[in-house]
């Protein structure tokens, strides 16, 4: 298991954006969501899950609104904003080409 | 600057996010809890799973806000809720520091203000750095053709070089002191009126809020300023054409200045006439102020044309001003140009009032130094009370750095109080002791220089206040976590102590010299002559006559034919008496002197002390004077001047010296005991006399005009207004040292009531043991005997330097005038007894058995 402090710096900012420019979502949701689709592998703690959006919501990355959630408890629900989608497809490029090195590197080595 | 702006939105839009983070932290754990619950796994086991998986609630909410705000800012914001917290408990200490610091700050400040609207603000006009003033200086320094250092050029110089000027409009202006009248026996107000040519205004840039200047020459036109209108006229719109007085001169008001005109600084205008021929006769008495190149002086004044710089108009000026020079046979000059803001006039800062800003300054940056020490004796107090606070917070792992931080916030927000209520007093004290006699033309409001002034004094004044207590405090031994403070703050508090007490002692002394030595100067004290009762008569022609030799020849002939007449070329006090240069024949030495042109009668009525020798004739073509004892000291030897002969710079003729007499102060009550007394040589001579003048010589020089009038002032007038401003110097150095006593005061108040309240315990138990209550003070006021002693010595060492900074303004009396010293030993004694005095009785009600339960 790896937490995600150990990732490339960036990564869960990166993360982040993705889930949400499939779909608005709240803290826990993420959380959630991102620990299921790395199969158990990424499991985000408080400490870093909320001020990695409190990040994006400071650069306006993301925009942020109180709503009832699936079991009727208020929660705050994350959606991506148009900086955000442009944020998010100029890191994916960089970080694709990043591993993409990454790799070349440990191959050819 | 868009991602600023974004994160300015942000930022306002989730104003309140630590709430929100806390709830949505909450919520988060609530779910995860209730996803566990789900699965089955039970309540406790859930809360204890969701704790461990998702980690510190804390660090998560630090580590988000630390997004929002720099770790910085938060300590900041965390220190300043602190002080505000601690302020609402300790009200009275913050208080006290609050006003201490106010005061301080707010007189420094305000001296500043004042020196700023005096010095450093350009004049109320038009696009002020376009426009100029001009000095001279001589070329060869000391010529010894006897012309004298000129600072000015003359009229008809002015007149001449005027229309030749390519860089820049000339303008030409003549103030007289005159005393403003709406009606002919109504009160009168002593302004500044400027005479100046018709074009003056439009060069220089001073609108009309309507009317214009006059233009007929058969009558004084008067262009009044704003205020004037309004204090004695109250803002009346059929104003033009109405008669005003100015002096016994009726004047037709033509017109209103525009309102933010008030005079041209620092001094304050009545109002503005023309300078005509008439006018000129009238103001110098001398039908050739307007012909004659050798006739000084007026002030120019020039706006600069397009492209020229001040330098290239300096240049042009001195050519053109050298080439009429030349041909007039008056000596070469250099031209300075300097702004309108006064700071940049050659000597302008240096030869205006420099002792009393000087002493302002000096005076008033003592004040805040003591209300500094106060502050810093106080936070030192309350910083051991809070030693074990401080002894704790440093075991646990804070560091001294952030502790320090905290106390200088702790400071710095008392310093931001005491610089608000510094700037309120800077703003309203200055304009209101200005403006006691009526007006001003300067403008006291704050601008950015005296804000930026402020809040750099206020950050000196914080740091001297907040840190060294700081560093103090926090240098607590904490291994013993109990609090005890290292050896050392007793000095420290004792330095401040002594401080203060050395820097009031000095202030009220200076205070009480200056004030003792003004009121001595503005009684005629040192004089050395007879002034009471004694009146000057001037005749005022009309306007046509004014420009008439022969009127002037007409109206002298008929005065002199009054029986034992005592005629005087100026009034002694007056601002005319001219300070010539006198040398020995060859010009070997030279001493400059008041020269004064008295009749027999007028030396007899003054009683000028003659000491040798005998009185001159009153015949100007035998040409004898009577010079004082420092001239014939200066220039021979003594007894040895009888007979000799000196030349007045500009002269042709030697004056043979018949007489000395003793030092006398005819200029002004300061200094300039050498005097020349000659004939009286002037066109239109003025009348001395004890009774009232004004039917014996209306009598005879009716016959000749009727329209002639005469003007009649005390000879004691001149001598006040002379020392107005020592009296405002005076009465502002007491006021400062009266707001140092009290700083001083509570500092004494402050050391005695921290002394008292360490010792309790002490006193307690020698109570207890059977010390009397008079062992108990004794020992009190031994503990501050090092403090009080070194600084009262301190203090009278910083007096005495006092004492000879000022000597000038003291008017001749001696630094160590013993009734001044009394009247300081004797407040501050008082002040001493009544600071002490509730800390003593506390001290000695403590009560024993109370003492010793509360261990």
């Amino acid at each position: 298991m790896s937490s995600i402090p150990d990732l490339l710096p960036g990564t869960l900012d990166l993360l982040i954006l993705r889930l949400l420019a499939a779909d608005s979502m709240h803290g826990y949701g993420l959380a959630q969501r991102l620990k299921l689709l790395s199969g158990d592998v990424l499991q985000v703690g408080e400490s870093s899950l909320y001020p990695a959006l409190q990040r994006l919501l400071l650069n306006g990355y993301v925009d942020a609104e109180w709503a009832p959630s699936e079991n009727n408890r208020k929660a705050r629900y994350y959606t991506i904003t148009k900086a955000g989608r442009k944020q998010l497809a100029s890191e994916r490029k960089e970080f694709t080409q990043i591993i993409a090195a990454i790799q070349r590197v440990l191959e050819t080595a | 600057m868009t991602a600023f702006l974004r994160r300015l939105r942000a930022r306002i839009k989730y104003w309140n996010h630590a709430e929100e983070l806390q709830k949505e932290l909450d919520a988060h754990r609530e779910m995860a809890r209730a996803s566990l619950a789900a699965d089955g796994t039970p309540d406790r086991e859930s809360r204890w799973k969701v704790a461990r998986l998702l980690g510190n609630t804390t660090l998560a909410r630090e580590d988000a806000r630390r997004v929002w705000i720099a770790q910085w800012i938060e300590h900041l914001i965390q220190d300043t809720r602190y002080t505000f917290r601690s302020m609402r408990r300790e009200w009275a200490f913050a208080i006290t520091a609050s006003i201490t610091l106010a005061l301080g700050l707010g007189v420094l400040v305000g001296v500043f203000t004042v020196f700023n609207a005096v010095f450093l603000r350009p004049w109320p006009v038009r696009a002020p750095a376009d426009v100029f003033g001009m000095t001279t200086a001589l070329i060869d320094p000391l010529p010894n053709d006897g012309s004298g250092p000129k600072l000015r050029i003359s009229y008809a110089v002015w007149r001449d070089i005027r229309p030749e000027m390519r860089s820049a409009d000339l303008a030409v202006k003549y103030d007289v002191n005159e005393t403003f009248r709406s009606s002919p026996s109504g009160p009168g107000r002593a302004l500044r009126f400027a005479f100046v040519n018709p074009e003056f205004l439009e060069t220089i840039g001073i609108g009309f809020q309507f009317g214009s200047l006059p233009h007929r020459g058969d009558v004084y036109g008067i262009a009044i300023t704003d205020d004037i209108w309004r204090s004695s006229y109250g803002r009346d719109p059929d104003i033009i054409g109405k008669t005003a007085w100015l002096g016994e001169l009726p004047v037709v008001i033509t017109g209103v200045l525009d309102a933010k005109f008030a005079g041209f600084p620092p001094l304050v205008h009545g109002g503005v006439l023309l300078l005509n021929a008439g006018a000129s006769g009238w103001l110098t008495k001398n039908p050739g102020m307007l012909t004659d190149p050798k006739q000084c002086c007026v002030e120019v004044f020039g706006r600069r044309r397009a492209s020229f710089t001040f330098a290239q108009i300096a240049e042009e000026m001195t050519l053109r001003v050298n080439a009429v020079h030349t041909s007039a046979g008056l000596p070469r000059v250099t031209v300075n140009v300097w702004d309108t803001a006064m700071a940049s006039k050659p000597g302008g800062v240096k030869d205006t009032v420099p002792a009393l800003f000087a002493l302002l300054f000096t005076g008033c940056g003592i004040v805040t130094l003591l209300a500094c020490a106060n502050i810093g004796n106080l936070q030192l107090a309350r910083g051991l009370r809070r030693a074990r606070e401080v002894s704790v917070r440093l075991s646990i792992g804070a560091s001294r750095g952030r502790i320090v931080r905290q106390f200088l916030t702790e400071s710095a927000v008392i310093t931001a109080i005491g610089t608000g209520g510094g700037l309120l007093i800077a703003w309203t004290v200055p304009a209101a002791i200005m403006t006691l006699d009526g007006a001003t033309s300067l403008v006291f409001r704050p601008d950015a220089r005296v804000i930026l002034f402020a809040i750099a004094i206020a950050a000196a004044a914080n740091l001297l206040s907040g840190l060294a207590p700081a560093l103090r405090v926090t240098r607590i031994d904490w291994r013993g976590a109990g609090g005890t403070v290292a050896q050392g703050a007793g000095a420290l508090r004792g330095v401040l102590l002594a401080t203060q007490i050395a820097l009031s002692l000095s202030l009220i002394a200076s205070a009480s010299l200056l004030a003792r030595g003004t009121l001595r100067a503005a009684g005629g004290a040192e004089a050395g002559f007879e002034f009471r009762d004694i009146n000057g008569a001037m005749v005022v022609l009309t306007a046509d006559a004014a420009n008439s030799k022969a009127t002037h020849a007409a109206v002298k002939a008929a005065i002199e034919t009054i029986p034992g007449i005592a005629l005087a070329d100026q009034l002694p006090w007056s601002g005319r008496v001219p300070i010539v240069e006198l040398t020995s024949p060859g010009g070997l030495s030279k001493v400059y002197g008041a020269f004064s042109g008295f009749n027999q009668n007028a030396a007899r009525l003054l009683e000028l002390p003659l000491v040798h020798g005998r009185w001159h004739s009153d015949d100007v073509r035998l040409r004898e004077a009577v010079v004082s004892r420092s001239v014939a000291r200066k220039l021979w030897n003594d007894e040895q001047a009888l007979g000799q002969t000196l030349m007045r710079a500009g002269q042709q003729n030697p004056y043979t010296v018949v007489g000395i007499i003793d030092e006398i102060r005819l200029v002004d009550a300061t200094a300039r005991p050498a005097v020349i007394v000659a004939p009286v040589s002037s066109y239109l001579p003025e009348v001395l006399g004890r009774e009232d003048l004004n039917p014996q010589l209306k009598a005879v020089v009716g016959a000749i005009d009727p329209g002639i009038r005469v003007q009649v002032r005390p000879m004691i007038d001149g001598l006040k207004r002379q020392t107005q401003n020592s009296f405002m110097g005076a009465s502002i150095a007491s006021g400062l040292g009266f707001i140092s006593l009290l700083l001083a005061s509570l500092g004494v108040f402050g050391v005695f009531a921290y002394v008292v309240e360490e010792r309790r315990r002490d006193i307690g138990v020698r109570l207890a043991l059977g010390a009397s209550r008079s062992h108990v003070r004794r020992s009190i006021v031994a503990a501050l005997r090092w403090p009080v002693g070194g600084g009262l010595t301190a203090g009278l060492a910083l007096a005495l330097i006092g004492g000879f900074v000022l000597r000038s303004n003291l008017y001749g009396l001696s630094i160590l005038d013993p009734l001044s010293y009394l009247v300081v030993m004797a407040i501050l004694g008082f002040a001493a007894l009544s600071a002490t005095f509730i800390p003593l009785r506390r001290a000695l009600r403590v009560d024993p058995a109370i003492t010793l339960r509360q261990d």
